[in-house]
């Protein structure tokens, strides 16, 4: 037989009904004085009742009362709401961000800087050499 | 009862079981308003149910209402992470919920540290998972076992009891305030609650 007293720890396990009772606390009038007094001290906690007014309760019965009157509808659309404005927005976020991004005159930009890097590596004589050329025209 | 039955009383049956449902379902939300709630929604789950064209198996009516408020409860418990302009109870809520009546006549320093407790308690119930929240409020408030709860909530025993050790574990200096309120004054560590040996 266990020679030790309980601890709190045991008793609070006991009390949750994770341990069961051993032949200790069974035979032990100290333990057993204890357990008591955990039980009757229980007993004092799970007696404690809510003071509320009975207009509320009265008034929480209205409520339930006048739910069940509703449609079923109501409560479907109530309870679905939120997760159909998020689901709306998701959407509504991928829309705008499959949106293109670049406008079309890029690739006018992008073609005219193509043909005028064409034209430098076409040409024989480097750019450099047009002002000097302007200097014996007419 | 039957099922007709208990579609053409069910006035006096919400009138029998709103307390209780409301009890439990503030004791696992610690919110006034999100029990009330709670407990009409439970209600009216409940009523949608026995009218169905499918109606569920009911052995035991009360047993089956209890599980669709702690149903209803976790329900919210878990939506609860993403609400984070959720509303905390007011002064006015805490002193409603506060305001307990004990059968028995304790004295005013008696009364007053049990409300402590129990604000200690609704505090502390707020750190514990959904599941642990509910086995721990389901033994705690309701004294069932772990048996019924882990039928209840539809686990099986060994995930029950794992929940309540590790609810436990985190409320265990709590538990020894509100179980052992002489420590308190004493200061008392536990020398015999450490494990004294048997002389």
């Amino acid at each position: 037989m266990q020679k030790e007293h309980w601890t709190d720890e045991q008793f609070l396990e006991r009390l949750y009904g994770l341990v069961e009772e051993d032949a200790h606390v069974r035979s032990c009038p100290t333990c057993q004085q204890r357990w008591e007094q955990l039980l009757q001290r229980r007993k004092q906690w799970l007696h404690r009742a809510p003071a509320f007014p009975e207009e509320w309760w009265y008034e929480q019965r209205q409520r339930i009362f006048h739910r069940l009157e509703q449609k079923p509808l109501v409560s479907w659309v109530h309870n679905w709401a939120p997760s159909l404005a998020s689901v709306a927005l998701v959407i509504l976020a991928v829309v705008l961000l499959r949106q293109p991004t670049t406008p079309p005159t890029v690739a006018v930009e992008e073609a005219g800087f193509f043909t005028e890097v064409y034209t430098l590596v076409e040409s024989p004589e480097p750019v450099a050499v047009q002002p000097i050329y302007a200097l014996f025209e007419d | 009862m039957d099922r007709a039955a208990l579609i053409d009383d069910f006035d006096s049956w919400v009138t029998a079981e709103q307390r209780r449902i409301f009890l439990l379902c503030y004791r696992m939300l610690g919110d006034r308003d999100e029990a009330d709630t709670a407990t009409q929604d439970t209600f009216l789950k409940a009523y949608q149910a026995l009218r169905r064209a499918d109606p569920p198996e009911i052995d035991d009516p009360n047993k089956w209402l209890t599980r669709i408020a702690v149903n209803t409860c976790l329900d919210r418990l878990r939506s609860r992470t993403w609400k984070f302009w959720r509303n905390r109870p007011t002064e006015e809520d805490e002193e409603l919920i506060l305001q307990l009546t004990p059968t028995a006549e304790p004295n005013a320093e008696d009364e007053v540290f049990a409300l402590q407790i129990e604000k200690r308690l609704r505090e502390a119930l707020e750190q514990l998972s959904p599941n642990q929240r509910a086995v721990f409020t389901l033994r705690h408030f309701e004294d069932r076992s772990l048996e019924e709860i882990a039928q209840l909530l539809g686990m099986q025993l060994g995930t029950v009891k794992a929940h309540m050790a590790r609810a436990l574990a985190r409320l265990r200096e709590l538990l020894k305030d509100l179980y052992w309120p002489d420590r308190r004054a004493t200061g008392e560590g536990g020398a015999h609650a450490k494990g004294a040996l048997d002389r």
